[in-house]
């Protein structure tokens, strides 16, 4: 068995992405939807910070502060919406949210 | 263009030719600018300018009449084409003939006449209408001088392009004044008719000086007729030349109202009566014949009459022989002229068409001077009664002396009385057409044309200046009236025909001005009450130069006086105007002159015999005696009613076509069109659900298609260690 080596994070990173893609796309739950959406931006963290693990700088790593407080920022706005969505619709289904339609 | 024209430059007083036209114009800008509020001041402006106009063409009449020359011309280049281009340079430039010269004199002469009389006569007229004033009469003067000017610039072009725009003007001052009294329906109507129908002609006009002039390369008249003087040029059809000359011949229909354009000319009458003398008798519309003759080698190439000269002829003699026709049963003093100008100048076209191009230009001449002097008596006779129906007349040789002296004169001229002018002009044509080859069916016609004429002119002057005077209150009531009088039924219902009557006919007219107000109608003058006292002589500015006509109208023709007659008079017209080269002076015949004297008397003796007693009795024998034929010329042999039937109906089907096209065609595509975009819009719009996460779906689709479209294109592009280090190092 040999080392685990950047193929592996980025596996994993993918992995999580993929997830939370699909979790965004699926779920009806508002809040469910805003965590998938944390675990989006945590596989690319992931992927940043294996980078900057394997490679002789540390770029990644501070991109992936960054990151970080996009997303918490992100958060709290999301957060945000799902209480105004509450308020207007008494519910956090976003199956039903579709007052965008065209 | 071309150079090997025999043209002498402009010498001795022709070289100050140019003033002829340019003084009227200036005049007409005096008026326009700075006179406009004063009209006797602009009437001053304009007879000044004009008398100038006169004595330069005077000189020039002079030294071409003493030192017969070759015809002098001066030309400037106007529009350089490229220099390879077979036009070579299109030029305008003054062209000094006899004919144009002898026209030049008779056009400001008359018009001097004409302008001196119009002082007088449309003060009058302006009186009428409250709304008119001062500014009107700067209005006609101006007018007149910019008629004048285009009317002098046509008869000293130097090309048929230069022709052609002057050609336009004069219709364009037709147009403004036949609708002076541009408040009245009936003038407003009148003289968009009168523009609309020269136009037809002026379209065939243009195509055949297009023909011409691309086909020789070159426009101006010595270079054509020095071409066509050898007969039909090297690289030309017969058939060619002859449906070109025809095409220019649609010009001269519709500026000269031959058949079948002559519908426009009665009503033009709406203009005030010097207009009609100036205009439509005695210069605009014998642009036409002027044309013709100018052209005349093209139509007679070689001498020889072509196919196109056999249609001139015989489109003269049919416009004759209708228009006499028409004239005798018209009421109107003023339309009996216009119908008269149409077969006097169907007369002229007649006599050029078979190749009399002397007598031709005789007539015009002498025509010009007979029919303005009878137009001005009409005019002054139309003061006096405040009327212009024959049957309001009456007696008037006791209250206007000189009118109707000058008035008489006028008649005996037009019906061909020797020795007055029109009996030598006209019999020169008869005579003409009598000894040409196969002439004898037209000379039949014209000279049953010249037995109405005098007919229809006996008529008028006994109704008018003969027994006792009748104004309105004793007029009767089922004579007198518009011709056609609205009760007469049309030969079929156009309206029901068509879903269309003529755009405007005289009934039409006369019964518009119903919706006036009383301070604007028609001649309001009509319905002014007379008061019950007799008509007086009009001013001496108004009679004068009926004088002065007259004096002409009685002697101008002695200036052309055959010499076969044996009055020991050298025929000083045709050692003037003749065709150059050849001499051809026709035999002199007794037969057609001798037959022409009785053709007139006889016209006489019939109209007096109606007319000098009873006129009303008279004219009850008439139309019982015309019987069907009656009601056939009062409807103007249907004409309007056949030109409102076909143009309706070329129209209408154009209509059908086009709305055909739009509906099936135009329609399918917009809408098609239209409809595409509802279909896509219908698609695309499913899409929008307005549920977020769809909208994410759809972004994440795009963003797979777009990463494998990349890949597709540029398969190297992920896996390249470039990918990974550009998204790591930036732009380190």
């Amino acid at each position: 068995m040999s080392a685990i080596g950047l193929n592996h994070f980025l596996a994993l990173g993918a992995v999580l992405f993929c997830l939370g893609t699909y979790g965004v796309l699926t779920r009806r739950n508002a809040i469910a939807v805003l965590l998938s959406l944390e675990l989006m931006f945590n596989a690319v963290n992931l992927n940043l910070v294996a980078f900057a693990r394997f490679m002789p700088n540390l770029d990644g790593v501070v991109l992936a502060v960054f990151v970080i407080a996009v997303a918490a920022a992100e958060a709290t706005v999301g957060v945000a919406l799902v209480l105004s969505i509450y308020r207007n619709f008494r519910h956090i289904d976003l199956d039903q949210v579709d007052t965008m339609k065209g | 263009m071309h150079e090997q024209v025999a043209a002498a430059a402009l010498e001795g007083a022709a070289a100050n030719v140019w003033l002829v036209p340019l003084l009227p114009f200036l005049a007409f800008l005096i008026i326009s600018f700075l006179t406009r509020p004063w009209g006797r001041v602009s009437a001053a402006v304009s007879i000044l300018a004009l008398t100038g106009s006169l004595g330069v063409s005077a000189q020039v009449f002079w030294q071409r009449f003493t030192q017969d020359g070759p015809p002098m011309q001066v030309a400037l280049p106007w529009i350089t084409l490229a220099p390879d281009h077979p036009l070579g340079t299109i030029e305008l430039g003054l062209l000094v003939d006899n004919l144009s010269a002898m026209m030049l004199l008779m056009v400001c002469f008359v018009g001097l006449c004409i302008q001196i009389y119009s002082t007088a006569y449309i003060q009058t007229e302006i009186a009428h209408f409250p709304t008119q004033g001062s500014a009107s009469m700067s209005r006609f003067f101006g007018w007149m001088s910019l008629f004048t000017f285009s009317m002098l610039g046509l008869v000293l072009s130097h090309n048929l392009l230069e022709i052609y725009i002057f050609w336009e003007l004069v219709g364009l001052c037709s147009y403004l004044l036949i609708g002076f009294w541009y408040f009245k329906h009936s003038a407003a109507e009148a003289c968009k008719k009168a523009f609309v129908v020269t136009r037809f002609g002026d379209l065939g006009f243009l195509m055949g000086i297009l023909m011409l002039g691309v086909a020789l390369k070159g426009f101006d008249f010595l270079g054509l007729t020095e071409r066509f003087a050898q007969g039909i040029p090297q690289g030309l059809t017969a058939g060619f030349v002859a449906l070109a000359a025809v095409l220019i011949f649609c010009g001269a229909i519709g500026k000269s109202a031959q058949f079948p354009l002559q519908i426009w000319l009665p009503d033009a009458m709406e203009g005030p009566t010097p207009v009609s003398a100036l205009i439509h008798a005695a210069t605009m519309v014998a642009a036409g014949v002027y044309l013709v003759a100018r052209l005349f080698p093209v139509f007679h190439p070689a001498g020889h009459a072509g196919e196109a000269a056999l249609i001139v002829a015989w489109i003269g003699g049919v416009t004759a022989f209708l228009a006499a026709t028409i004239a005798v049963v018209q009421n109107d003093i003023k339309r009996v002229l216009a119908y008269s100008t149409i077969s006097q100048l169907g007369f002229m076209m007649a006599g050029l068409g078979m190749g009399a191009y002397t007598a031709g230009s005789f007539h015009l001449i002498t025509h010009a001077f007979f029919k303005s002097l009878l137009f001005l008596g009409s005019g002054a006779v139309i003061v006096a009664c405040h009327s212009n129906d024959l049957w309001r007349m009456g007696g008037l040789r006791r209250q206007m002396p000189f009118t109707w002296f000058a008035f008489l004169m006028g008649c005996l001229a037009l019906a061909g009385v020797p020795p007055l002018a029109g009996f030598w002009s006209k019999d020169e044509i008869l005579g003409y057409v009598h000894a040409a080859p196969g002439g004898m069916a037209l000379y039949l016609l014209l000279t049953f044309s010249a037995f109405l004429t005098a007919f229809y002119v006996t008529r008028m002057y006994f109704l008018a200046f003969e027994g006792p005077y009748r104004g309105v209150e004793k007029a009767p009531a089922d004579l007198s009236g518009p011709v056609p009088p609205p009760s007469l039924p049309a030969p079929f219902p156009t309206s029901q025909a068509l879903g269309v009557a003529p755009e405007w006919t005289e009934e039409m007219a006369d019964s518009s001005q119903a919706d006036l107000p009383a301070a604007c109608r028609g001649a309001g003058m009509e319905q002014a009450p007379h008061g019950g006292h007799l008509p007086h002589e009009v001013s001496p500015w108004m009679w004068a130069p009926l004088l002065v006509l007259a004096f002409f109208a009685v002697f101008l023709g002695f200036t052309g006086v055959p010499t076969g007659v044996g009055l020991g008079l050298p025929n000083f017209f045709e050692g003037f105007i003749h065709l150059s080269g050849e001499g051809h002076p026709h035999e002199f015949h007794w037969t057609p002159m001798l037959l022409s004297v009785v053709v007139a008397l006889a016209g006489i003796a019939l109209g007096a015999g109606l007319f000098a007693g009873d006129p009303e009795r008279g004219e009850r024998r008439l139309r019982s005696g015309l019987g069907r034929v009656w009601p056939f010329l009062q409807q103007k042999w249907y004409l309007d009613h056949l030109w409102a039937r076909a143009l309706a109906g070329t129209m209408y089907a154009g209509a059908r076509a086009m709305a055909w096209v739009e509906s099936n065609l135009v329609d399918r595509a917009v809408f098609g069109v239209a409809a595409s975009f509802r279909t896509w819009g219908d698609w695309l719009r499913a899409e929008h659900t307005g549920k977020v996460q769809h909208y994410a779906l759809m972004i994440l689709l795009a963003l797979i298609l777009l990463a494998v479209g990349i890949g597709m294109v540029e398969p190297g592009f992920f896996t390249s260690r470039h990918f990974v280090l550009n998204l790591l190092e930036g732009g380190r």
